[in-house]
């Protein structure tokens, strides 16, 4: 089962805050046209495979809560 | 309500996304899942701070990134160790990849630094535009640009897509050795 994560213990100073922008020089060769497309075929499907994994429950209960304790402000 | 159902909905909708990406992130899934879980309860905490209109994706994966340089940042402090964190993450791979099909790509993602794994899977594979992976990442679009094509370049020598070009001196080198030696 999922851990109580820390993150809900620091602070949200960094929510809405934008980063601090650095620069770097762009100085790399370009991949073959078909290296890159299989690159970017293989990225895809594995991506695609982390994303049809099942939701875990805990996740959708974070938002159902969310929606019941607004109803149960709302009744009062 | 209405709206209140569309940002629950468009919160629902980013959990495959945002998990994907943690999981590319930190090559671990478990502490993956605790990413989303916190970024869930982060973005619940601050919608205030959300501005409708805008992508409810882009600004979840900010805040998860966030929080994923916060502790990464915590971890090199505890371990006083530059490679620690690099080492924690490739610590958890063997285990984590029986679960799944994709393993070779998924370390091949952790050997390259975090900026460019970043940068890489929003755009080649979450499909955000660069301009939008900017804004995720704090950076500007020459930096991502350069850092997806570092990223690419070295992602197909790491899955033997191309050949490897540190190995061509070296072999230049024997060659001409040998060649040498059987004179």
């Amino acid at each position: 089962m999922l851990t109580t994560p820390k993150v809900t213990q620091r602070k949200l100073g960094d929510v809405g805050e934008r980063p601090v922008v650095r620069s770097e020089l762009p100085r790399q060769p370009a991949l073959p046209p078909g290296v890159a497309a299989c690159l970017g075929d293989r990225l895809r499907a594995y991506y695609a495979h982390l994303m049809n994994d099942p939701v875990p429950d805990s996740f959708i209960r974070i938002l159902e809560a969310r929606d019941g304790t607004r109803s149960a402000n709302d009744d009062r | 309500m209405t709206a209140d159902l569309s940002v629950r909905q468009a919160m629902l909708d980013a959990i495959p996304r945002l998990r994907a990406f943690a999981i590319s992130l930190s090559g671990n899934i478990t502490y993956a899942d605790d990413l989303v879980q916190g970024t869930l309860l982060r973005g619940l905490e601050n919608l205030d701070k959300f501005q409708p209109g805008t992508s409810m994706q882009a600004w979840l994966f900010t805040i998860l990134r966030n929080q994923f340089y916060t502790d990464m940042r915590r971890r090199r402090r505890e371990v006083e160790d530059a490679d620690g964190a690099m080492a924690e993450r490739l610590a958890v791979m063997p285990e984590q990849s029986a679960r799944l099909d994709f393993s070779d790509m998924l370390a091949a993602l952790a050997e390259l630094s975090i900026e460019q794994c970043e940068a890489l899977v929003l755009v080649a594979a979450e499909g955000v535009s660069y301009e939008e992976a900017a804004q995720i990442c704090g950076t500007n679009l020459g930096t991502i640009k350069s850092r997806i094509n570092r990223a690419r370049t070295r992602l197909a020598e790491l899955l033997d897509l191309v050949p490897n070009e540190d190995i061509g001196p070296d072999r230049l080198v024997r060659a001409t050795l040998l060649m040498h030696a059987s004179m």
